[in-house]
């Protein structure tokens, strides 16, 4: 069924290359986030981790952006 | 006028800025009428562009899904619902903050307006800045990251519906079945590149100790680029070619046989792109889309992230890149 794409392209190895590419980096990355023991426990910022405005310590969300406060 | 309207304008704006601000239909009926200077109500921030996001998708199930949805009484209809629920957000909560979060067309054509190296300074001036300045700008907010996945998804499902393979998958579909089936097609678009980029900032987060959503919020602007030119590769032939029909059309808006400007009898002229000259231009656009949101997640990674960190969390943003890059050609060389 897919042989008219695969026949038009060189084969699935032009998407399985990157693929391969990536999975490789994100297992990397991955070993030396965990490798490092660098993962703090999350605390309250003081600030909104996504807008930086400044976060009401008992807001749920951030008033300036609506996002739920990290 | 499809093709001048969502191809047409996306151009103009990464050109010339927020064009849309002056065209658009709406904000002009609301301006006419006084319609949302004085909001009735606040605008709960928690609802963020979300808003924004059932008008695209109504319009990407009438354009891509719905087999009647080109269909001027269909359009029609679509089109006085939408007035109305426009102009309703606009009364209730500002005109200004409904084009904002709410208008999705405005909300679509400003998030490329903000790659013109043409914008408008605090006090509202026009000024001239580098490509692409305008988008570390983009403000965070609920739905944004969802919002631009869905423009960069449905992009992807509309070139893959012209391949072979899809072709050859729904040959035998017909009515509810095929419908159904584009409707699969388009949400599994949206979905495999929203899986990607999720994968590649949880990929960030592992290294920069920082949680995934908030990385992929922070940098959802650098996708801007990629939606564009998805949008510019594949649609560029049809506004080059089919845009043409336009200027015919423009002289005889009702087929009622009237000639307004001289140019009801303009053919189109079908040899003014060679498939060579397309296929060339695709390539930039999808290449250069792809280099500029590169760019700015590195620009975004530099300010989040210590030296020695902010490179290693690009590592798989950037192999996401290639993928979408190798995937965009792919689809684009399929059809």
């Amino acid at each position: 069924m897919l042989t008219a794409l695969l026949a038009h392209q060189g084969g699935w190895d032009e998407v399985l290359i990157p693929l391969a590419l990536i999975a490789g980096l994100f297992i990397w990355t991955a070993r030396r986030g965990h490798d490092g023991g660098k993962h703090a426990a999350p605390t309250r910022s003081p600030v909104c981790a996504y807008c930086r405005a400044p976060l009401d310590p008992t807001a749920k969300r951030c008033a300036n952006c609506g996002f739920r406060a990290r | 006028m499809f093709v001048w309207f969502w191809v047409g304008v996306p151009f103009l704006s990464v050109v010339f800025g927020n064009v849309w601000a002056t065209m658009s239909p709406w904000d002009t009926l609301a301006r006419l009428f006084a319609i949302g200077d004085e909001p009735a109500r606040e605008y709960p921030k928690s609802w963020g562009m979300w808003p924004a996001l059932v008008p695209l998708a109504a319009f990407l199930l009438l354009e891509l899904v719905l087999p009647n949805g080109s269909e001027p009484r269909v359009l029609a209809v679509a089109l006085v619902a939408y007035t109305v629920v426009t102009l309703a957000g606009m009364a209730r909560y500002g005109r200004a903050t409904w084009n904002r979060v709410g208008e999705g067309f405005a909300v679509y054509f400003g998030l490329l307006a903000r790659i013109a190296p043409l914008g408008r300074d605090a006090e509202g001036r026009v000024v001239l800045r580098p490509p692409l300045a305008g988008l570390p700008e983009v403000e965070p907010c609920p739905g944004l990251v969802a919002f631009v996945m869905t423009l960069i998804g449905s992009t992807s499902y509309d070139g893959f519906s012209g391949s072979s393979a899809w072709v050859s998958l729904t040959r035998d579909l017909s009515g509810a079945a095929l419908t159904i089936a584009r409707g699969a097609g388009l949400l599994a678009g949206v979905l495999v590149a929203s899986g990607a980029y999720t994968l590649s900032m949880s990929a960030a987060s592992a290294v920069g100790n920082v949680h995934w959503h908030v990385l992929a919020v922070r940098f959802a602007h650098t996708l801007v680029p990629i939606a564009f030119a998805y949008a510019a590769a594949h649609y560029v032939s049809l506004l080059l070619l089919e845009g043409q029909a336009g200027i015919s059309l423009l002289s005889d808006p009702f087929g009622a046989g009237w000639n307004l400007f001289g140019t009801a009898t303009r053919e189109v002229n079908f040899r003014l792109l060679s498939s060579n000259a397309i296929w060339y231009a695709q390539v930039v656009f999808i290449v250069a889309g792809h280099v500029g949101g590169v760019t700015l997640a590195h620009d975004r990674a530099i300010g989040e992230f210590p030296p020695a960190r902010a490179l290693r969390t690009q590592y798989a943003f950037l192999g996401v890149m290639v993928l979408f890059t190798v995937g965009g050609l792919f689809i684009l060389s399929a059809r």
